[in-house]
């Protein structure tokens, strides 16, 4: 858990052009913050920014109390829910949010006991041995979580979560995302949503 | 898409491959090229460095006025493109039905093509030798063009059936919507559509018919039908490790100008053409 | 009643549908067969046919240089074919050229692939280099990769430190080996290097981020995520190219003639028929290739469950 010091962030691209142009954030430990705004705006340039997948022009990202603009994104200890939700093809839903968990090495029986909460949280525990191809977009969105909430990382960010079309899974997703946030320990999400998704009653929009 | 810093080692290395892979690849052209301006007394005296000497553009006259060799030259093309042409008429209706229809017995084609394309050639050497000489197709072109039907024909199918089925089939309809009859949505729409894809069939099976050196060797007997491959490992004389190293150069360069150019022109279509062949693309 | 007739009507609509579906299938499937029939009859004769005679040839003692003494022996020409030891030298032989080029072609073309994939400028240059070797004919890239080689008008020997400028590389079994290797290497790594990069393109970049959040390393991208999801593409890689390898005889013929126990499967068998005249021995020796052939394909199929036609989304 720490919280998120966004400081002046400036992103250029080689042609100059500012695609994220001096933006401060603080983001405060078990905070609960969406980024709304147009498409183009800059949005996941931040998010791939914190995460660090995209390099920082100038300014400071602080994770806690540490300055990580240098840091792998491995290091940064960070989870994140991409928008077509990443997941990998050739492992199970069971293997995929146990990935985070074998890479980091931890012991069989704590990636075991980890997995099948998570899975039982997120509805997914009939499905474990399924491969991802097979499943409908909402699962899809659910293992994505559920990689994510395996972990336990200082932030999670959610790529555009609300962007899949099905209304039903929408308000669902919703209430699933409240409900990884409540849970104990993991009092932190940055998250960040199309405009029509900011009707979240607990939404604090930011414009860029 | 990333800037430089993150992956900055990743980075040099590419760079590293990215000199690495023409030289390993042009390298023996280059060689050759160079082996071709030699002097016929130079390489008899012994000549291990890279370039030549004296530069002689003499062998390249020489080779052109050995009508062994041109004889060879126009065997190749002739035998080739037959097989091509004839490859190409039978794979595009089996291509078109596989690519667009239902029909039992498809996966079986499909299976079946590049297993026959993989068929140890020199199998056939044995019963054809006997069999043409039966039948009167030894040393003819016919005699080459059939058992080359066995690789040229399977790769046709597996080409343009991959190549058919990224066709927008829905265009034939949407012209016919649009107010075109049957014969100009196929002739207007489908054709140049298709076009592209057959053509680069058509290449790739040209190279391998034209690369082909087993069949020809051993069913051939004189210039009358003799391919380049087999003409040229004539031209060894008695002893292998001893050849006349500045006359078949030069025949390798001639016979790869073509090879140069037809990449040069085709690049794109041929890596297309390959690589669809085997994976969803 | 009209609530009366109307399930009716529309169950009739049903059926018709159905039988008008079933209709078209049909045809469809009948139309279907007819186009593959002229390819697969085509296929089938030329192929089918010379092995069926091979077949059959190899059951007698038949030179062409004595063709009145044509003898049926049965399994005799196979039996001499297997209790002799040249066969399975030259098997031996095949075998090695085979797994060694298809394992350097392997870790090659993988790493072409890899550069092709990242670097974004000049990808016509790059293309064109890679097509030239495999556009080349297989005898000139091996007369260019002998004279290479060659003792008195090579400049290997002269390049290479290591290497004495006296160095006979056709003078001994493994170092012929050696540059005919080299030279299948170089012919055919540009093949595997296309194929690999199909499949690499097909590795979302977005899952490769992911693993990167996730904790992974490059190492562990590689080997976890990138290759796992290549599978396919690397398995019929290997299934084709394992299988070319296997029936190598140009690059031999021209490079060494067979000359320090060199030979390899296919050209063993070329030497009975062409210069030996033993078409009975030599069809059997096409008999047995191709049943090895037949065997290694089913063992890569079976073993790395490949499947070429489902590989291509034909499933």
């Amino acid at each position: 858990m720490a919280a998120i010091d966004i400081k002046n962030i400036v992103k250029k691209y080689g042609d100059g052009f500012p695609a994220v142009n001096d933006v401060s954030i603080d983001v405060q430990d078990g905070e609960f913050m969406i980024l709304v705004g147009p498409s183009g705006c800059g949005k996941s340039t931040l998010l791939r920014m914190i995460v660090g997948l995209e390099d920082i022009t100038s300014g400071d990202m602080m994770i806690g109390d540490k300055r990580v603009n240098d840091t792998a994104p491995r290091d940064r200890n960070l989870a994140m829910v991409f928008q077509n939700y990443a997941l990998y093809p050739h492992l199970s839903v069971y293997e995929n949010i146990a990935f985070p968990l074998r890479l980091a090495g931890a012991p069989e029986s704590e990636i075991d006991e980890k997995v099948r909460k998570a899975s039982k949280t997120l509805d997914l525990d009939e499905h474990s041995e399924r491969k991802p191809g097979n499943l409908s977009g909402g699962q899809r969105q659910r293992v994505a979580m559920g990689r994510a909430i395996v972990r336990d990382a200082d932030a999670f960010l959610f790529d555009e979560p609300l962007s899949n079309p099905d209304a039903k899974l929408r308000g669902q997703m919703r209430t699933e995302i409240s409900a990884a946030a409540e849970a104990p320990g993991h009092h932190h999400g940055l998250r960040h949503a199309r405009p029509d998704g900011g009707h979240d009653p607990g939404a604090t929009g930011s414009r860029c | 898409m990333r800037a430089d810093g993150r992956q900055g080692k990743d980075r040099s290395r590419h760079w590293i491959g990215f000199i690495a892979i023409p030289v390993w690849c042009l390298l023996p052209v280059a060689w050759i090229v160079s082996l071709s301006f030699k002097s016929l007394e130079e390489t008899a005296a012994g000549s291990p460095q890279f370039l030549p000497k004296d530069f002689t553009t003499s062998n390249y006259g020489e080779i052109l006025k050995n009508d062994d060799f041109t004889r060879a030259l126009i065997n190749s093309f002739g035998i080739a493109m037959i097989a091509t042409v004839l490859s190409v008429v039978f794979a595009t209706p089996a291509a078109y039905a596989i690519a667009r229809l239902e029909f039992k017995g498809k996966r079986l084609v499909l299976s079946m093509a590049p297993a026959i394309a993989m068929f140890p050639v020199v199998s056939l050497v044995g019963p054809l030798f006997d069999m043409w000489r039966t039948f009167g197709l030894f040393n003819t072109w016919p005699g080459l063009i059939i058992p080359y039907m066995t690789f040229t024909l399977p790769l046709a199918i597996w080409t343009l059936s991959a190549f058919f089925r990224e066709i927008p089939w829905e265009m034939e309809q949407a012209a016919q919507v649009d107010g075109a009859t049957s014969w100009q949505a196929f002739h207007k729409v489908i054709v140049p559509l298709a076009a592209p894809g057959v053509f680069t069939a058509a290449i790739l099976t040209f190279f391998f018919a034209r690369n082909e050196f087993v069949l020809t060797i051993s069913l051939t007997s004189t210039t009358s039908s003799r391919t380049v491959p087999a003409q040229m490992s004539f031209f060894v004389g008695p002893d292998p490790f001893n050849p006349p190293y500045a006359q078949l150069a030069t025949a390798s360069v001639i016979v790869t100008i073509p090879v140069i150019i037809i990449v040069l022109l085709f690049q794109r279509k041929i890596v297309a053409g390959l690589t669809s062949g085997a994976v969803k693309g | 009643m009209s609530a009366v007739t109307a399930p009716q009507t529309d169950k009739a609509a049903e059926e018709k549908a159905r039988a008008a579906s079933s209709d078209r299938a049909v045809a469809e499937n009948r139309l279907g067969q007819k186009l593959v029939a002229p390819a697969v009859i085509l296929m089938l004769l030329v192929t089918a046919w010379p092995m069926i005679r091979a077949l059959y040839l190899s059951l007698f003692r038949y030179r062409l240089t004595t063709p009145d003494d044509r003898e049926f022996v049965g399994l005799g020409n196979y039996v001499t074919v297997l209790t002799d030891s040249l066969f399975w030298q030259d098997t031996l032989n095949t075998v090695i050229i085979m797994v060694v080029t298809v394992a350097i072609e392997l870790v090659i073309g993988f790493g072409f692939a890899m550069v092709m994939h990242k670097i974004m400028i000049a990808r016509g240059l790059m293309r064109t280099s890679i097509l030239i070797p495999y556009g080349i004919i297989t005898v000139v890239s091996a007369f260019a990769r002998q004279f290479a080689f060659s003792l008195n008008n090579g400049f290997v020997n002269a390049w290479l430190p290591f290497v004495g400028d006296d160095y006979n590389w056709f003078g001994g079994h493994w170092s012929a080996m050696f540059a005919i290797m080299i030279a299948e290497i170089w012919k055919t790594t540009p093949f595997m290097a296309l194929l690999l990069l199909a499949g690499l393109s097909q590795v979302s970049e977005d899952m490769l981020e992911a693993a990167e959040v996730d904790g992974a390393t490059r190492t562990q991208r590689l080997f976890k995520v990138i290759l796992p999801n290549m599978k396919a593409a690397i398995m019929v890689a290997v299934l084709f190219r394992a299988l070319d390898a296997f029936r190598i005889f140009d690059n031999i013929f021209v490079m060494t003639r067979g000359a320090q126990e060199t030979e390899s499967s296919s050209f063993l068998t070329y030497r009975q028929v062409i210069e030996q005249m033993q078409l009975g021995m030599g069809s059997a020796l096409s008999v047995l290739l191709f049943l090895t052939v037949l065997l290694l394909a089913f063992a890569i199929v079976k073993l790395f469950k490949v499947d070429p036609a489902q590989a291509r989304g034909e499933g």
